[in-house]
């Protein structure tokens, strides 16, 4: 079943629906929940559930090799906008880590 | 009772006076009124953004950035959703990745994340099997 299928049994009745649904769906089927705001995130963290936020999802699939570095790079690039420059910093360097790893830094 | 004012000119291009007239015309309004508003609407713009950037950057919290900005908490709080603005915790980060290199069995990651934490740290990373 994919996750626009699925409906919470009990979904929560905090934030917005979505993620409201979505950590309530996380909860009952043990899935990876990927969450981008600090308040809900931090709800489900706090429900033991495994999460996932846009800057960490985008490192993690450079890790995975399903976007090249470049790709990474641009990402980051385009959530410096709206994301806070530390957290864009840390996700910065652990690209850079895995790309020295690889031998793929310039 | 008039409120005091005061005058501020600006130079335009004739290209730009010629659209403020054309828009003045379409929308029935005088030319002086729509600079006004837009002047307005521009001020109340900048200062969300202002706030909004101080708010990122985690200068202030959500009230402080709303008084900062003029608007209401709750009005600042939907700006802030409405941008799309993204607040987690840094401190959260490599645990989080950690977690995920856990999960998927993601030895690159989870070799990123000990060193990212053994240079915080200053103490040399565990060596982590590769496949």
């Amino acid at each position: 079943m994919t996750a626009s299928q699925a409906e919470p049994q009990k979904p929560l009745n905090l934030f917005g629906a979505g993620e409201a649904h979505a950590i309530a769906l996380a909860y009952e089927r043990s899935w990876l929940l990927r969450i981008n705001d600090a308040r809900p995130l931090q709800m489900a963290l706090a429900l033991g559930i495994k999460c996932v936020a846009v800057p960490d999802f985008r490192v993690l699939l450079y890790s995975q090799g399903r976007i090249t570095r470049p790709a990474v790079q641009g990402y980051l690039r385009r959530l410096a906008s709206t994301t806070q420059p530390a957290l864009i910093r840390q996700a910065q360097r652990i690209a850079d880590l895995i790309a020295d790893e690889r031998g793929e830094s310039r | 009772m008039n409120a005091v004012t005061v005058t501020k000119s600006i130079r335009l291009l004739p290209e730009e006076a010629q659209e403020v007239a054309r828009l003045s015309e379409q929308l029935a309004a005088s030319e002086a009124t729509l600079m006004k508003q837009w002047i307005r609407d521009g001020l109340r713009a900048q200062k969300i953004d202002l706030a909004l950037r101080s708010y990122m950057q985690r200068q202030t919290d959500l009230r402080s950035a709303a008084t900062l900005a003029g608007v209401s908490y709750n009005r600042f709080l939907s700006e802030v959703q409405m941008h799309n603005i993204v607040i987690l915790p840094e401190e959260g980060f490599l645990d989080r990745l950690a977690l995920l290199a856990d999960v998927l069995n993601d030895s690159s990651l989870q070799a990123a994340v000990e060193r990212a934490n053994a240079q915080e740290t200053g103490s040399p990373a565990s060596a982590v099997d590769r496949p």
